[in-house]
């Protein structure tokens, strides 16, 4: 049996869920809209591991009996209100039942796509950066900096051709360093910032799913293709090989951050070289799958259903 | 002179001050700053596929680079005053602010207490129960503990612990602990279940601290008699956790001593003198052993 823990109303979750009707794959959608209201839970954590139930209407599922889980964490937007419960206190109460929910997921010995502790170096960037370094992967020329006259430098050591974007796991548009943007330099004594040097070339997002990579070339003229829309770019998509060193590579990243599916960003240089800048732990890959038309999510409902072999998280890092 | 030890946070609390003067009194040179990232300091930091250097300047100081930093003690962060800030620009200059900080701690090639895994650095109070895992792991006893938003009249008490004398309650995000053990209680878990799973355990005794820095266990008291077997354990998972330095609590329950605590942040103040002076010494030591660290990101 699967467990999907997700929203309804997020298309991702849906699709996933969908994909595993089409497989005949038996699973229990746990819906994040409504938990726990209108589930039953009991979960037992003893010196043989974690054990116990879930149950909803007209359904109840061992923990024992999971092949696999599928997570994907809904924002407050997605939560209905609970009844009875004074709205100021459900983010509290979300906190609470989610942090249970992480917990137990931790510790489940199937397939869990994916636990919350290898993701979590995804709102470190620059750490992540010296992850990838260290996977074979190249990482841009990057300066994190609160001195401006440290910027000017980096600038023009890059020939003028420089983007910003967030450290952290706030989500944030990349963009160019335009000249009348330095005199707003000073800023910076409010806190640190990183500056990259602009790397030509085409975007390539690889989806890793276990032991399973799956390459999208994407054509855009937009600084950051994610939002090239709104700027008035196109974007066009299609599946692409990656060399043997490059895959070997993210599938080698991915599992030391203990992540079974992982959404890898990627830019291919004219000259051939591969530069990282990113792992998301939480891949939105319908829009990839949509758009190159490749089996991302029969390849994820495989997994959930027939296991991939884990291997031991490299820090107990807690998380729940 | 060889190199400098930094402390970064608020200067507070005897992991701050009883170390600074025992490195002082050894000749290191100290510096204290606390946030690196806000003015007067001056923090750069490139980094690319093969090199990596950083360069800190504290007001009326040289600047200092990786290899002149000897080791740096990590103490509770500095909070951005929110005064003047709109409440989602502070939140995003304080998640930058924590991600540079964790990251560059992860590039510096020196001791560090502690180098924390992102998943520590960003839930310094983890629940016990998130914690369970790496503990059983390491072959330390565990707490029995039921999360649940069954209603079972009171059962759950019995369950736990067989003779009725009631079940701790403790939220999953809150450092605090509730004994229920009457019907009154028991009413008040109920009613909670009714919005939230709650988190049940078995009652515990007096809890005995133990720190553990480096591979050196040090007892808050007198040991236990299973000492021998819980030291293998307990370096075990500060192994696991890559934590120079953990403090865990360990209690007497109904089923023998187990794993009630971990504080992951040293917090020495709670710790006897005795204790606390050895501990001190062990910190110093690995501050100052001189071996340089190679550092591997996990």
């Amino acid at each position: 049996m699967i467990l999907v823990v997700g929203g309804l109303a997020d298309t991702v979750t849906e699709l996933v869920c969908a994909r595993l009707s089409d497989r005949d794959y038996p699973y229990r959608l746990l819906d994040l809209g409504t938990y726990p209201w209108g589930y039953r839970v009991d979960w037992h954590w003893t010196e043989s591991g974690v054990s116990g139930n879930v149950e909803a209407d007209g359904w109840s599922l061992d923990l024992h009996d999971l092949s696999g889980v599928y997570v994907r964490y809904l924002g407050a937007e997605g939560r209905t209100q609970p009844p009875g419960v004074e709205p100021s206190w459900t983010p509290a109460l979300s906190f609470e039942h989610e942090t249970g929910l992480m917990a137990l997921l931790e510790d489940l010995p199937c397939v869990v796509v994916n636990r919350a502790a290898g993701g979590i170096s995804n709102s470190s960037k620059v750490y992540q950066a010296q992850l990838v370094r260290e996977s074979g992967l190249r990482t841009p020329p990057t300066l994190v900096t609160t001195d401006p006259e440290a910027v000017r430098r980096f600038y023009d050591d890059c020939r003028r051709d420089v983007v910003y974007k967030s450290l952290s796991g706030i989500r944030s548009i990349v963009r160019r360093l335009e000249p009348s943007h330095l005199d707003r330099l000073p800023l910076l004594r409010h806190g640190p910032a990183q500056f990259q040097a602009f790397i030509p070339g085409v975007d390539v997002r690889v989806h890793t799913v276990g032991d399973r990579v799956f390459a999208s070339r994407i054509h855009s003229e937009a600084v950051d293709y994610r939002y090239g829309g709104r700027e008035g770019h196109q974007v066009a998509m299609e599946p692409t090989a990656l060399p043997d060193a490059v895959a070997s590579a993210c599938l080698s990243l991915a599992r030391r951050l203990d992540l079974m599916l992982a959404g890898i960003d990627l830019k291919e240089t004219p000259d051939g070289d591969y530069y990282c800048f990113e792992v998301n732990p939480s891949p939105g890959f319908l829009y990839y799958e949509r758009e190159s038309r490749q089996p991302i999510s029969v390849a994820l409902a495989d997994l959930l259903r027939h296991g991939f072999e884990r291997e031991t998280p490299l820090v107990g890092a807690p998380m729940g | 002179m060889d190199g400098t030890y930094l402390f970064l946070g608020r200067p507070e609390g005897p992991c701050y001050a009883d170390v600074r003067s025992m490195l002082e009194a050894q000749g290191h040179a100290t510096l204290v700053t606390a946030d690196p990232f806000a003015r007067p300091c001056r923090f750069s930091w490139a980094l690319d596929t093969v090199h990596s250097t950083s360069s800190l300047t504290l007001e009326g100081r040289e600047a200092i680079g990786d290899h002149q930093i000897a080791g740096v003690v990590v103490l509770c962060p500095e909070w951005i005053d929110p005064a003047g800030w709109r409440p989602d620009d502070l939140t995003y200059v304080q998640a930058e602010t924590h991600a540079a900080l964790l990251a560059w701690l992860w590039s510096l090639p020196c001791p560090i207490v502690n180098r924390y895994p992102p998943a520590i650095w960003y839930r310094p109070q983890a629940p016990l129960l998130a914690w369970h895992g790496v503990l059983l792991q390491a072959g330390l006893p565990t707490l029995d503990t039921v999360v649940t938003n069954v209603d079972q009249n009171g059962g759950l008490g019995r369950r736990l612990v067989g003779d009725g004398s009631g079940a701790v309650y403790t939220p999953l995000t809150a450092d605090t602990r509730y004994l229920v053990d009457s019907v009154e209680d028991w009413c008040g878990v109920t009613a909670l279940q009714r919005v939230t799973p709650v988190s049940l355990s078995a009652p515990h005794g007096e809890p005995l601290w133990v720190c553990v820095v480096g591979d050196h266990v040090v007892w808050d008291g007198d040991p236990p008699a299973e000492a021998a077997a819980l030291e293998r354990g307990l370096r075990a998972f500060a192994r696991a956790t890559g934590l120079a330095v953990i403090e865990v609590a360990l209690a007497p329950t109904s089923k023998g001593l187990c794993v009630v605590a971990v504080e992951t942040r040293p917090r020495l103040e709670r710790l006897r003198e005795a204790t606390r002076k050895d501990v001190v010494e062990r910190i110093v030591e690995f501050l100052t052993a001189a071996v340089r660290v190679e550092v591997e990101v996990p």
